[in-house]
C-alpha cells in the first residue's frame, strides 16, 4: 500500500500543480481545466520582405503581407492561446522565412477577434530566454 | 509551510486509503473539472458573451456529423442558445460540486450523464471528439453505477465498466493511429510542432524536450509511445491490468505538462478518467487479495487444528 499512496500522491501533486491552479505555482495556465473555446486561437499579421538588402525599409509595395494561424494538424488539439502566448508565438516569427526569400520584419499578434498591441511591431519587443516557440527548427 | 497540527489530524482521520481515499481524491478532482467546465461556460456565454451556443451548434451539425436524427433536435436547440447554455452550466456546476462534496453522487451522475449523453450524439462521427466525450460518458456512468463504499463494487459491474473503459481506450488510440503517431513520420511533424505551436507548463521543460528531440535514441523513445500505450490498453484485459493501468496514467501525467495548450482539456480528462479506473481497480484487487489471503489464512488454521486433533486421537 505504501508504494501505491506516493505513486498516487505524486499523480495528484502532477495534477494539482500543472492543470488545477498552474498560476499558482508559476507555470502556465491556459484553458485545461475544464475550458472549451474560451481561449481564441491565436494568428498574427505578418510582413516580410526581400532577403535582397535594399539599403532601406521596404516600401508597402515591397512587402509580402500574411495572415496565418498556428498550424491545426492534430498532433492532439490546436494549441489553445493566452494573451501572452500569442505575443510570444507572434514573435517567434521575427526574423523567420516566410517563404524563400522573403523575411518576416513586422508581426501583429491576432487575439480573440482583435490586435492587442495594435499597430506596435511586437518584434521591438523584448524577448523571453529560453524562448516560448522556435520556429522552423527542422 | 507546516500544516498545523488540528488539520494534520482532522485529515488522518478521514484519510484512510486502505477504504478508498485515492478514489475519493479522484472524485474530487473530476468534480472540480465539471466546476471548471461550467465556470468557463458562465464567462464565455454570459459574462463576455463572445460564445454561441447555436455557432457551436451549426459547427458539430457540419463537423461532428451527428445522427440524423439528432440534427433535427440541435437545430430545434438553436432558436433558445441562452436557455440551453444555461442548462448546460447547471448540469455541470451543480453534479460537480456535489461530487467535491460527496453529496449524492448518483443524483448528480444521473444529470451529468444525461447532459454528456447529448454532447456524444452531437459529435458522434467526429474522429478527434469521439473519444473524449466518449471519457466524459464513463466517468458519469461509473459513479452513477458504483456503490458510495468503492470496496463494494460488485466485480461484474466493474468488469463490464472496465471493457467499456477500454473501449474508449481503443477509439483513442485508433484516433492517434490517423494521425501517424506509429509512423516515422509523425516525429518530425509532432517535435514542429510541439516548438512551433505548443506551450508547456514551462519553457525551460520545453526547451530541454527540443534539445532531446535531436538524438536518435530520444526520437524512438518518442515514437515508441504509441506502441507501448497500445500494448498497456491490450494488457488492461489481463491479470496484470492495474500495472498497465497504472503505465497509461504514467504517460498521461508526464505528456501534459509537455503538451499543454495543445492537450486541452481532452488530455486533463484523460489523466482523470485513468485515475479514476486505477485507484478503483487498486482498491478492487487490495480488498479481494486480502480477502484472499484471510481465506487461506483460515483454511491453514483449520487443517492444523484437524490434524492436531487426529494425532491427539492417534495417541
Amino acid at each position: 500500500m505504501r508504494s501505491w499512496n506516493i505513486f498516487f500522491s505524486i499523480v495528484t501533486v502532477v495534477i494539482v500543480t500543472t492543470m488545477v491552479m498552474p498560476r499558482f505555482f508559476g507555470l502556465q495556465s491556459f484553458t485545461q481545466w475544464g475550458g472549451m473555446y474560451t481561449d481564441g486561437w491565436c494568428s498574427a499579421h505578418t510582413a516580410a520582405e526581400s532577403t535582397v538588402d535594399l539599403g532601406r525599409p521596404p516600401t508597402k509595395e515591397e512587402a509580402e503581407e500574411f495572415f496565418g494561424s498556428p498550424t491545426t494538424r492534430s498532433v492532439w488539439s490546436a494549441p489553445m492561446q493566452n494573451l501572452e502566448s500569442c505575443l510570444r508565438w507572434g514573435q517567434s516569427w521575427c526574423g523567420k522565412e516566410h517563404r524563400p526569400g522573403w523575411r518576416i520584419y513586422h508581426v501583429q499578434p491576432y487575439f480573440r477577434g482583435e490586435y492587442p498591441w495594435e499597430y506596435t511591431n511586437v518584434c521591438d519587443l523584448p524577448q523571453p530566454d529560453p524562448p516560448w516557440f522556435y520556429q522552423h527548427i527542422l | 509551510m507546516v500544516l498545523p497540527a488540528h488539520t494534520l489530524k482532522a485529515i488522518s482521520r478521514y484519510w484512510n486509503p486502505e477504504n478508498g481515499g485515492w478514489c475519493r481524491v479522484a472524485q474530487t478532482l473530476i468534480g472540480l473539472f465539471f466546476v471548471g467546465a461550467g465556470i468557463f461556460k458562465i464567462y464565455n456565454y454570459f459574462l463576455i458573451g463572445d460564445g454561441d451556443m447555436s455557432q457551436h451548434f451549426q459547427y458539430w451539425i457540419d463537423y461532428g456529423w451527428p445522427p440524423e436524427w439528432y440534427q433535427v433536435l440541435m437545430r430545434w436547440g438553436q432558436q433558445y442558445p441562452k436557455q440551453i447554455a444555461f442548462g448546460v452550466i447547471v448540469c455541470q456546476i451543480v453534479p460537480g460540486l456535489m461530487y467535491v462534496l460527496n453529496y449524492r453522487v448518483r443524483l448528480a451522475s444521473f444529470f451529468l450523464l444525461a447532459l454528456q449523453v447529448n454532447v456524444f450524439l452531437g459529435t458522434f462521427n467526429h474522429t478527434n471528439f469521439n473519444e473524449f466525450v466518449g471519457t466524459s460518458v464513463w466517468i458519469p456512468l461509473y459513479y452513477l453505477l458504483k456503490p458510495d463504499d468503492p470496496k463494494a463494487i460488485p466485480r461484474r459491474l466493474w468488469t463490464i465498466l472496465t471493457y467499456l473503459f477500454i473501449g474508449v481506450y481503443l477509439i483513442q488510440i485508433k484516433n492517434r493511429f490517423n494521425y501517424n503517431d506509429p509512423h516515422t513520420i509523425g516525429f518530425a511533424y509532432q517535435y514542429e510542432h510541439l516548438a512551433g505551436d505548443v506551450m508547456s507548463s514551462s519553457a525551460h521543460l520545453k526547451a530541454l524536450v527540443i534539445h532531446l528531440g535531436q538524438y536518435k535514441w530520444f526520437q524512438i523513445l518518442w515514437l515508441s509511445t504509441w506502441y507501448i500505450r497500445m500494448a498497456m490498453i491490450l494488457g488492461l484485459m489481463t491479470r496484470w491490468r492495474l500495472q498497465c493501468g497504472t503505465v497509461l496514467l504514467a504517460m498521461w501525467i508526464v505528456a501534459i505538462p509537455l503538451w499543454l495548450n495543445g492537450l486541452t482539456s481532452q488530455g486533463v480528462l484523460w489523466s482523470l478518467i485513468t485515475f479514476i479506473w486505477v485507484s478503483q481497480e487498486h482498491i478492487v484487487q487490495y480488498v479481494d487479495k486480502k480477502k484472499a489471503k484471510g481465506k487461506l489464512k483460515h483454511r491453514w488454521l483449520t487443517n492444523m487444528q484437524r490434524r492436531l486433533s487426529l494425532s491427539q486421537l492417534s495417541l
